[in-house]
């Protein structure tokens, strides 16, 4: 008993330590401006003004710039399933590029995203999709696609290949087999790429930041620049901090069962 | 049909080659030109391997490298450790630890920029003091004067512990699910033979997770070698150049400075520290094994 004790304890200060960032963001986001420059810690009354000033702020969209991350990242998810789907589909089943794709897919991963962007940059500059919407989705579909093709493949690979194989002999089309046999039984694998995927694309910040201006800008871009735009509006930036994070969060909440996998990039197996 | 697959291939093959490999070429051959965007809109000639020799000789670049080390290598061995710690606190059936596991996830949804900006505000110092300066003096601990963020010597400590709280669940989260899959027959067999906790640990589930780790690490290391997001909204890369990561070097040489050629060449060597630094691991970790 006494151990469970500890254990509990120490559990607790754990949790305790985790949440505090996220409690003192929404502290600071509640106080009252007077309240923060002062520097009092905890606040007499709590007030909703500076949602009220982040949402309604003269000349700074803050809601377009929350639907375009929700447009961005929906789009870019539903796209790099479509493209990683088939793609994973021909490396599980007809052992397309052998072990070696599956490394390479595996390294690019692994590259720092900076290196891309100069190039990209300028690519987009000159074919004119520099903040827009689509350039956005199609860069975020190609940084999902090794994660959605890695994920997808080990999920195939567990289906047993019997069913499509009796498929193909009863004169099924192999298009056929992949549409009404083998999606329909990887979509919890589906469910957790798609999950993993729209957090990444709603959370990346390097390539919003840089392919985007005012357009297609997403609520991380406006919330990190809300910092040097109304630099001294502490309560302000806070809001607009717990504006961008909660979407994400509440996602998460909602669907985490199928995360964990996705996570570890398919290598957990169940 | 006569090819299939490559039918299916094809799309992510497109994709991979416009937005990854295109950039990688565009770099190479950049990378032997003088070009820069803010002067010229055409490259200003082949110049050989100057921009390669410059950086070379270039006091910043060997900088961002500790900078870039000293920050990645120590963050994921805590994070590392952390969250080995916490999944097996959690890896047993308390009433309630579901609850608990739902909550340690949620700082893996939260962006590393948003991360970076809560704790920018946590650690300033001055009007409207952040909370942790607040506590640190409570408990008798001081700041430096400038703040955790302002001050050369602490500066970086504070972009690993934004990283550590950002990541260390995702370690939990992952090798707590590592834990849960060792197999009941062994961790029976185990029992039967009277292996204590400690043994049962040791020699049956780390042996089980060992290859996770070594994936999980370095996903995680490598997120950290890349950082460019929280060294943004937390210091600019200040003071001085103490958290200049090559990532942010990058960035500055050619989004800010319009060095097209320089940063190719940069872009070119950052791809080579890290091919040796990947195959090395890959060594020492997987030693041959596949993925």
């Amino acid at each position: 008993m006494k151990r469970r004790i500890v254990i509990w304890f120490v559990i607790i200060i754990m949790m305790a330590i985790l949440l505090l960032p996220m409690f003192f963001i929404a502290l600071t986001s509640f106080k009252a401006y007077g309240e923060i420059v002062s520097g009092i810690m905890f606040p007499s009354q709590l007030t909703i003004e500076n949602y009220f000033n982040v949402l309604y702020a003269p000349g700074f969209r803050f809601v377009d710039f929350l639907l375009n991350s929700i447009i961005i990242s929906s789009l870019s998810t539903l796209g790099s399933i479509l493209v990683s789907f088939p793609a994973a589909y021909s490396m599980a089943r007809f052992k397309t590029g052998g072990g070696t794709l599956s490394s390479y897919i595996f390294s690019i991963r692994l590259l720092p995203p900076i290196i891309f962007a100069l190039p990209i940059f300028i690519l987009y500059q000159s074919i004119g999709l520099l903040d827009t919407h689509i350039g956005l989705i199609l860069t975020y579909i190609v940084f999902n696609l090794p994660l959605s093709i890695l994920v997808l493949k080990s999920f195939i690979e567990e289906l047993p290949s019997e069913i499509e194989e009796a498929a193909l002999i009863d004169g099924c089309s192999q298009l056929k087999i992949i549409a009404s046999i083998v999606f329909p039984l990887t979509m919890p694998g589906i469910a957790a790429v798609s999950i993993l995927n729209f957090l990444a694309s709603w959370n990346e910040y390097l390539f919003a930041l840089i392919l985007t201006f005012k357009k297609a800008a997403t609520v991380n871009v406006a919330a990190s620049l809300f910092v040097t735009a109304y630099a001294i509006r502490y309560g302000e930036i806070a809001a607009s901090v717990m504006i961008s994070m909660l979407p994400p969060i509440v996602f998460m909440f909602l669907v985490q069962r199928n995360l964990v996998r996705g996570l570890t990039l398919g290598a957990l197996r169940r | 049909m006569k090819r299939p697959y490559l039918f299916f291939i094809f799309p992510s093959f497109i994709f991979l080659f416009i937005l990854i490999a295109y950039p990688l070429i565009f770099s190479l051959y950049y990378s032997f030109q003088f070009w820069n965007l803010a002067t010229s809109h055409e490259p200003q000639g082949f110049i050989g391997l100057t921009n390669y020799l410059t950086l070379l000789n270039d006091p910043r670049v060997l900088n961002a490298i500790i900078v870039t080390i000293m920050l990645a290598v120590p963050t994921t061995m805590i994070e590392l450790l952390l969250g080995l710690g916490i999944a097996v606190l959690l890896d047993r059936d308390f009433k309630g630890i579901g609850i608990f596991r739902a909550i340690f996830i949620i700082p893996t949804a939260v962006a590393p920029v948003i991360a970076g900006l809560i704790f920018r505000f946590m650690f300033y110092q001055g009007l409207g003091t952040g909370i942790i300066p607040y506590i640190l003096h409570i408990i008798g601990i001081g700041t430096p004067e400038r703040g955790i963020l302002g001050d050369q010597q602490t500066a970086l400590i504070g972009i690993a512990v934004t990283m550590i709280w950002r990541w260390t669940p995702f370690f939990a989260i992952t090798l707590l699910a590592g834990l849960q899959s060792v197999p009941n027959e062994l961790l029976d067999a185990a029992k039967v033979d009277g292996a204590s906790r400690y043994q049962i640990f040791r020699h049956v589930k780390l042996p089980h997770l060992r290859k996770l780790i070594a994936i999980v690490f370095i996903i995680c290391f490598m997120m950290h070698f890349n950082a460019y997001d929280e060294v943004f909204a937390e210091t600019r890369g200040g003071p001085g150049e103490a958290t200049t990561t090559l990532s942010y070097l990058l960035y500055w040489e050619g989004l800010v400075y319009y060095n097209i050629g320089l940063s190719a060449a940069m872009t070119w060597l950052i791809a080579i520290l890290l091919i040796i630094i990947v195959n090395i691991y890959f060594k020492f970790a997987f030693k041959g094994e596949k993925i």
